[in-house]
């Protein structure tokens, strides 16, 4: 993602790190975004405190995935394994860091997952995250940590997958609103200049698709070359999904702050791709 | 009994007259090779072709350079061109036994366009197959599937968490698996909270926690069945994908090929192959990772990769017009029925069916085959493996190393491919007869013998053919062309070949090194053609090559190192006449043969023999002397002498019997007492009657004598004495024949031993009279005296004893 240029303001980025193939794609993009605004980055591992609990337990066992046998769980063992991957998370972020010559800070937190990622979050302007973790299953759609971040994170909050990133093309879904527009800078602060624009435009009539499209236009001006407009006169999550699976966006940029669409449709479309996603809060 | 007269100048040398020539050089002939004579084996070998059962296979016994392979070559040209080009063979992977490649055949031609079109079929495979399964249709398709399977999962373990949840347990993702958990608020409660719970409480949670857990217990147990199912709807969607995107590419190969079953069949198998291992097709790159290539190998050949669907063509008779002939020069087993070959990879060798390499057998099958038996006897396996394939009527190819335990490897088990082939072997006579009699098979299996003779008949006919024979040499070897008087004397060099004045020798090798030498002399002497000068010159420069011996021999001889008289008169010594043989060129050398008689039994004694010098067939000439003197002397009285015979100076032991007469002449000098002329030499065997026969070599022999008498001075005596019967094998040297023309020298045809010890002693050998006696004075009337002689001087003795013996005792 080099080549950025300045429409957004970001100093300081968060990443949750558990070492799954999702977080590591999280912190390449996380450090990238990073590099080119200058930002610090703060590396998060968290201890989740409910595992450490459940060690500790008289009865606990763990049933084995690949065995389906049950074993019980030593708190010593699962101790000594977290820091194992506390420590691993650490070199990969400082490696990473170091690459891009960034300034970073790293920090081992032990509590509820979700709360410590968002409460350190707080003091960032985007917090990076793999769309799920190190879970025993895959799972279609996100996890349940990033599923309850995306809907409590007070910042800008990017969501990577696994695999290659390809930065471009770029989608936003644009209805003229202000979280719209806050977005589509977004998604242009983002861009190289020759990346490629798919514009999203909810409007159920022709004039509306006309109008957004200017609207729209004003604000790429001259900033990418190759971009397109797409008329989507639906605002369900479903419709939606399979019309941005046809574009295969390298980055899906969206708003909760729509008017078209609610934010839960935003949450449920975020659910419902498969692709890297950056959601812009209006607030920050 | 009179005596002979000398040979004239013309009984002594056949000569080819060049006027009856109709051309003035071979340049006027076609040049097309014809090899006259062997009219025999022309129709052995008309015979051998024709027949096409099984065992009338060919050997063409003769010397070497009698142009059994020329002849054979001509025949087989006229022959093969008029028959049906044979059909072409491919090995093929086989896929159900890998070891055993199969063998498809094709009409001519079809099997390299076959190759390439299989080339361009897996040119073609990967292109389509990566293009299909990257299509967004089968990508849509794979990761439903597969998200089915995760849906699967995820909607299990999902409702067994909210089953939880609503009992405020939690499931805990633990690094391996699943756990279970007490909550409150969000949290999992700690040990101490826990152990605070009551008891009915705690017993609750532990057991709805071991509910939960047999639960998902039951859940895991169930998911490798479920991602079978799903490996199994994945393979099904991928065979559909792969069986759809390759069936045009092979509809259009088996429309192609519809009309050949086994071609069809083979495609078949190759498609069922193809979708069922569709994903080697996606690794393009790997795919063309570049082994050495080898020659004839076609674009993508070298990746081993898809080498089960490439064609190794065995046979291509693409640019064969009929049948094919082929020529093997060094018939090894492996260059006869094939071989597998072997590539090293990692330490290892592998190898598989495109490594078969084809042999002779392939190349000629449908056609013909002609080795060189000595050569195919000399490789080891080689003539057991040829009559192997003979017999079975099969080309089976077996490695030699896997034969014999050799080579560890895995190696492969080719289908044989069935033979129809002529098989023709050239080889010298001997070689056939030991086979013929040796061998059980061999008269099975090579029913045919074209026997080819090393000389024919000299005539004008033989001499045209001659001169077209020796265009065709000028013509492919691009040397000069000789003009008649030329021809003309190498005709007479045939005939002198022959040994016979009255034939020609067939040895070709021969004559083509005299044109090529001829050649060497025209260019030296700048002629435009190669002239009768230039030819003599060859000859005389090949006599000189080879002159270093029988020039030692003369020098020692001159020097009387080796004694020879030709000169005096000597009682019981004679000149003999010998022949030897050093590699290809043989010369003639006089010999002392002297006999000494003493009283005895009438024994001859022969001391070669006695010394184990002599071999069988002298000793049997010198025993049938006795008879000769036994049959003229011994029928009145008995013969009271004992005669000793030796080859003076003969060192090396001698063989023949060619000196038979000789040794007669000298017994007879002896026993009669008169001397032999020194200055003539004698050739030629003799019976129990006193006939002198024929012997080989005598032109040889009269020259070996005559060029000792030349450097000693011609006397006008000089000369040598032949059996009559060689009078037709005669071809001797030009100035051989001038000193006999100036009567320096005398050749004398004797046909019978008295007609010879008259020329020999000038003493009548005389004829018997009616009384059983001899006329006084001729050489049998003083042998009989002398015999007589002996035996009163032995019965002298003999009464001298008996009576000194009484008084003794």
């Amino acid at each position: 993602m080099t080549g950025l240029s300045k429409r957004i303001t970001i100093k300081r980025i968060a990443v949750a790190i558990d070492c799954s193939p999702h977080s590591r794609a999280s912190l390449s993009a996380a450090a990238e975004i990073a590099g080119f605004f200058n930002a610090e980055l703060l590396g998060i591992f968290v201890e989740d405190i409910n595992l450490i609990r459940t060690a500790e337990l008289p009865f606990s066992q763990e049933i084995h995935l690949h065995t389906a046998q049950f074993e019980p769980l030593d708190s010593l063992k699962l101790e000594r394994m977290l820091k194992q991957q506390a420590k691993e998370a650490y070199e990969l972020f400082k490696q990473t860091a170091e690459r891009f010559d960034i300034p970073h800070t790293f920090r081992t937190l032990r509590g509820r997952v979700l709360a410590e990622v968002l409460s350190a979050a707080l003091e960032s302007d985007l917090l990076a995250m793999g769309r799920s973790g190190k879970t025993p299953l895959c799972r279609r759609g996100l996890g349940s940590t990033a599923k309850k971040a995306v809907r409590e994170s007070k910042t800008h909050i990017l969501l990577t997958r696994s695999g290659p990133t390809p930065v471009s093309p770029l989608l936003v879904v644009y209805d003229g609103s202000p979280g719209a527009k806050h977005a589509l800078e977004a998604a242009l602060g983002l861009a190289r200049r020759d990346a490629a624009l798919h514009v999203f435009l909810v409007a159920n009539n022709v004039q509306k698709h006309a109008a957004l499209q200017k609207e729209a236009e004003m604000i790429i001006a001259k900033m990418i070359v190759k971009k397109q407009f797409h008329m989507l006169p639906w605002t369900d999550s479903g419709m939606l999904a399979q019309c941005i699976h046809m574009a295969e966006p390298g980055l899906l940029v969206l708003s909760d702050n729509m008017a078209a669409l609610g934010p839960e449709t935003v949450y449920r479309l975020i659910d419902a791709t498969d692709y890297p996603v950056l959601l812009v809060r209006h607030a920050t | 009994m009179p005596t002979p007269r000398p040979l004239s100048p013309q009984e002594l040398y056949n000569q080819c007259d060049p006027e009856s020539f109709s051309f003035a050089s071979t340049k006027d002939l076609d040049g097309k090779i014809k090899i006259s004579g062997q009219e025999r084996a022309r129709e052995a070998i008309r015979f051998g072709i024709g027949m096409k059962h099984n065992g009338f296979n060919i050997f063409a016994l003769g010397p070497a350079g009698t142009g059994k392979q020329t002849t054979l070559e001509q025949h087989l040209r006229d022959t093969a061109s008029r028959e049906a080009v044979p059909e072409d063979w491919c090995y093929v992977y086989n896929f159900e036994t890998m070891r055993q490649p199969r063998a498809i055949s094709m009409p001519a031609g079809k099997a390299c366009a076959f190759r390439h079109d299989m080339e361009n079929l897996i040119e073609g495979l990967l292109t389509v197959i990566p293009g299909a399964f990257s299509s967004e249709e089968y990508q849509e398709q794979e990761k439903d599937i597969k998200e089915q399977l995760n849906e699967k999962q995820a909607s299990e373990i999902d409702a067994l968490e909210k089953k939880a949840a609503e009992k405020n347990i939690a499931l805990i993702r633990t690094p391996s698996g699943f756990a279970f958990a007490p909550i409150r608020k969000g949290e999992v409660l700690n040990a101490e909270e826990f152990m605070r719970l009551k008891p009915e409480e705690k017993e609750i949670i532990e057991k709805e926690i071991s509910s939960l857990k047999e639960s998902m217990q039951s859940i895991m147990m169930q998911v490798p069945k479920w991602q079978r199912a799903t490996q199994e709807k994945l393979k099904e969607l991928n065979q559909q994908v792969a069986a759809f995107a390759v069936k045009p590419l092979f509809a259009e190969q088996k429309t192609k090929y519809q009309d050949y079953k086994a071609i069809a069949e083979y495609l078949d198998e190759v498609e069922k192959d193809v979708v069922e291992h569709f994903d080697q097709f996606f690794d393009k790159e790997s795919a063309s990772q570049q082994m050495p290539l080898m020659p004839g190998q076609g674009k993508n050949a070298g990746s081993r990769r898809f080498n089960h669907y490439r064609i190794n063509v065995a046979i291509d008779n693409s640019r064969t017009e009929g049948a094919p002939v082929i020529y093997e020069d060094k018939p090894s087993i492996q260059n006869l029925v094939g071989d597998i070959e072997h590539l090293a990879q990692m330490g290892t060798l592998v190898t598989d069916f495109t490594l078969i390499k084809p042999g002779a057998l392939h190349r000629a099958n449908g056609g013909y085959l002609i080795l060189d038996a000595r050569r195919l006897l000399l490789e080891p396996l080689a003539y057991e493996a040829l009559k192997k394939a003979i017999r079975t009527r099969q080309i089976r190819i077996e490695s030699l190393a896997q034969l014999y335990g050799m080579a560890s490897t895995v190696s492969l088990d080719p289908e044989p491919i069935p033979l129809q082939t002529k098989i023709i072997l050239l080889g010298e006579r001997r070689l056939y007869y030991l086979l013929s009699s040796q061998d059980p098979d061999f008269n099975e299996l090579f029913k045919v013998a074209a026997d080819f003779d090393d000389e024919m008949e000299r005539n004008q006919d033989s001499h045209l053919s001659y001169a077209g024979f020796i265009s065709s040499i000028v013509n492919r070897e691009k040397l000069k062309h000789l003009d008649r008087y030329a021809v003309a004397r190498m005709i007479e060099y045939g005939s002198r070949l022959s040994g016979d004045s009255k034939k020609l020798s067939t040895h070709i090798q021969s004559i083509t090194d005299l044109v090529n030498e001829s050649d060497y002399y025209a260019k030296q002497n700048n002629h435009d053609l190669i002239t009768r000068q230039d030819v003599q010159q060859a000859i005389d420069a090949r006599r000189y090559r080879a002159g270093r011996i029988p020039g030692k021999i003369e020098d020692a001889i001159l020097q009387n190192t080796i004694l020879i008289d030709t000169e005096s008169e000597k009682v019981g010594q004679i000149n003999g006449l010998s022949v030897y043989m050093l590699g290809n060129q043989s010369f003639g050398k006089p010999s002392r043969i002297t006999t000494r008689i003493k009283m005895g039994k009438g024994e001859v004694i022969d001391i070669e023999r006695e010394v184990d010098m002599g071999g069988p067939i002298h000793s049997k000439g010198v025993m049938i002397l006795a008879g000769f003197l036994g049959g003229r002397f011994g029928e009145e009285q008995p013969l009271s002498l004992s005669a000793t015979l030796v080859f003076e100076q003969s060192y090396g032991g001698v063989e023949g019997d060619s000196a038979s007469s000789a040794e007669l002449y000298a017994l007879l000098s002896a026993i009669s007492g008169k001397p032999i002329k020194q200055c003539l030499a004698v050739t030629g065997s003799v019976n129990q009657y006193g006939e002198v026969q024929a012997i080989g070599g005598v032109n040889e022999k009269i020259e070996g004598f005559f060029d000792l008498c030349k450097q000693r001075g011609l006397t006008g005596k000089q000369g040598v004495l032949i059996p009559a019967s060689n009078t037709r094998n005669l071809m001797l040297r030009n100035d051989v024949v001038e000193a006999v023309e100036e009567q320096n020298f005398f050749i004398y045809p004797v046909t019978h031993i008295d007609e010879g010890i008259e020329i020999l002693t000038g003493v009548s050998a005389g004829e018997r009279l009616e009384d059983g006696s001899y006329p006084e004075g001729t050489i049998n009337g003083l042998a009989v005296e002398q015999l007589k002689s002996m035996t009163e001087k032995q019965k002298q003795l003999s009464e001298n004893t008996n009576n000194k013996n009484p008084e003794e005792s």
